[in-house]
């Protein structure tokens, strides 16, 4: 088949990236127009389309009924994009925390950020009470935001112990990612003891995540932060491909190592947090989407972390779709789902890579 | 030109090492295992400071150029090289071409990656996967995403660059073994300065200008490669009799 087609078609290898990044970006489409159908309700596709042109002014008022527009423009359609920027943002912390670590295996919570955002969370539920103070509008903000500060302290912790003579060592940095992590999941274990049941039931379902509180107030946060991170990944692509090399070959090359790693941590912590802050954890999309991507599209990282993104988006909008329907009108926390299909998968690939790795 | 003087790092144990590396000259580094040749070569590359002496570039120290600016004077081919993620050669030999990324040279790299691949026989290895290669042809493919990171047209050809090299015949069959020392050479005509970390003593003597041999981090001999590697000074720096002997014309490095 393979020969066949690049018989025909010579340069087929050639342009395989591009096809699979086109592939990516229209299963991506079908997606977000799937996700958008399926629900307790199901839209036709026609009606969406109309839904969009009214909200867009390209079609009178009143020509879809207003309970299936509100369904459409003010839930499916917020939470779908939500979703895409959410996976997004997980997907690309996690091809960007692979190439700093130069391993695979390496997710964004290897540095502490969803730790961290957990623990501010858990904090929030139990004591948070007394926020009565904010005004109604921003109390909508008050958990993400600490989610986010949480998360953003863990990793200036890890990214300080880590620092030495000038530089910030990446392996100690994995080390002491992992020692704050353990110090920290302590703490949200005394603060679950001490926590009533309700206050329970609420860090439990954080820790596996929802989309069900994402609207356009998040969308409002989690769209402009999605693309400032794409733009400002894209920058690190060629240091990314020479820390291939090594730390110490990507200076040699000509790059400013130490102020790319600084910044990359941040960016992803920054990310991540804010992606972490509005669902909660969203286990493995950062792991398996840059691994996938891996293998469509190649290693470089260019392709890499746009296709990381849109798998990622891919993944996380699809998820929530199941996780909507399995037990609708009750709805599973994605993080179950994520893991369950996510964890076996991953499995599967490695197993795979490693038979053919064997045979070559 | 490299040049160092007196250079002292606790870690990796160098003490009062002075060198020079000049333009169209192949120095060697020579040294039993352990006696701080890599780290000499990491410190004049950069990638290691030094706790006492200073390390200058074309006269200015190290520590003010900026990686970017010092990857186009100098390139540094290190001893082991993984990497970390399946690419292709192709890839790989490009990334030497990092530091000229969205400047007006960059439409040199494709020039670059090829001649680099030529001259080092890895051309036809170019779609082929890095991690499929066997050793040496790791080793090539390494030592030509260095010569592309130095590369210039024949019109800039006297641009004074410097290049670092750490055992790059390690795993190399003898033919292509012989062929990279030949290329080292003729990079030196060109005007590079090379420095060239060696344990064949038989090929420094029939490659290499200028030699310093290293034992316990300190200079043991210094000078023209021939006044260098002579039985006495090498018996003692190895530990095991040596003698220098003519073969075919060739000096070779005997061991008893």
């Amino acid at each position: 088949m393979g020969n066949t087609l690049s018989l025909i078609f010579p340069d087929v290898r050639r342009y395989r990236p591009t096809i699979a990044m086109a592939l990516l970006a229209l299963g991506l489409m079908l997606g977000l127009v799937l996700a958008t159908m399926i629900g307790p309700l199901t839209v036709p596709p026609r009606e969406i389309g109309k839904a969009l042109a009214e909200a867009l002014g390209l079609m009178p008022a009143g020509t879809v009924d207003a309970t299936l527009r509100d369904i459409i423009l003010d839930l499916r359609v917020p939470r779908a994009l939500s979703g895409l920027c959410v996976g997004a943002l997980l997907a690309m912390g996690g091809a960007v925390m692979q190439g700093l670590f130069r391993n695979p295996l390496a997710d964004p919570g290897l540095v502490g950020v969803s730790s961290g955002a957990a623990l501010a969370v858990a904090s929030f539920i139990v004591f948070g009470g007394s926020i009565t103070f904010l005004p109604a509008n921003l109390r909508y903000y008050a958990m993400p935001v600490a989610a986010f500060a949480g998360g953003l302290v863990v990793v200036l912790l890890v990214q300080r112990l880590a620092y030495r003579d000038g530089r910030t060592d990446v392996p100690t940095m994995l080390l002491a990612g992992v020692a704050v992590t353990a110090v920290v999941m302590a703490g949200i274990g005394l603060l679950t003891f001490v926590s009533d049941d309700a206050q329970l039931r609420s860090i439990t379902f954080w820790s596996l995540g929802s989309l069900g509180g994402v609207g356009w107030a998040s969308m409002a946060i989690l769209g402009p932060v999605a693309i400032v991170a794409l733009l400002i990944s894209q920058r690190f692509a060629d240091v990314l491909d020479a820390m291939m090399l090594g730390e110490r070959e990507a200076y040699s090359i000509g790059f400013e190592v130490e102020r790319a790693k600084r910044v990359m941590v941040l960016t992803v912590a920054a990310g991540v947090g804010t992606a972490v802050a509005f669902t909660g954890l969203i286990g493995f999309v950062g792991i398996v989407a840059p691994h996938m991507t891996r293998l469509l599209l190649g290693a470089t990282h260019r392709r890499l972390l746009t296709g990381s993104g849109l798998l990622g988006g891919l993944l996380v909008v699809l998820a929530d779709t199941a996780c909507r329907v399995i037990v609708a009108p009750a709805e599973l926390p994605i993080g179950i789902i994520t893991s369950l299909i996510g964890a076996p998968f991953f499995l599967v690939l490695l197993l795979h890579q490693q038979r053919r790795a064997l045979g070559s | 030109m490299i040049t160092a003087e007196n250079i002292y790092r606790r870690q990796g144990g160098l003490a009062a090492v002075s060198v020079e590396i000049r333009a169209g000259l192949v120095t060697a580094v020579l040294g039993p295992n352990g006696a701080g040749k890599s780290t000499l070569l990491d410190v004049l590359a950069g990638r290691s400071g030094a706790d006492r002496g200073e390390v200058r570039i074309d006269g200015r120290p190290i520590a003010r150029w900026t990686a970017g600016t010092l990857a186009r004077k100098r390139a540094f081919l290190p001893q082991y090289a993984e990497v970390a993620f399946p690419i292709s050669v192709r890839e790989l030999v490009t990334m030497g071409r990092a530091a000229y990324r969205s400047a007006p040279e960059a439409v040199l790299d494709g020039p670059a990656i090829e001649t680099a691949l030529r001259l080092t026989d890895g051309w036809h290895l170019r779609d082929r996967l890095y991690q499929r290669l066997s050793g040496g042809e790791r080793q090539r493919v390494q030592l030509a995403r260095v010569i592309a990171q130095l590369w210039r047209p024949p019109a800039q050809a006297s641009e004074p660059r410097m290049l670092l090299l750490d055992e790059p015949t390690a795993s190399l069959d003898p033919g292509h073994r012989l062929a990279v020392m030949r290329l080292l050479r003729e990079l030196a005509k060109e005007g590079l300065g090379v420095l060239v970390a060696l344990h064949d003593l038989s090929d420094a003597l029939r490659f290499t200008d200028a030699a310093i041999l290293l034992t316990s981090g300190q200079v043991r001999a210094q000078g023209a490669t021939a006044a260098v590697v002579d039985g006495a000074t090498v018996t003692e720096a190895y530990g095991a009799f040596a003698e220098v002997v003519h073969l075919a014309e060739q000096p070779v490095v005997v061991f008893r």
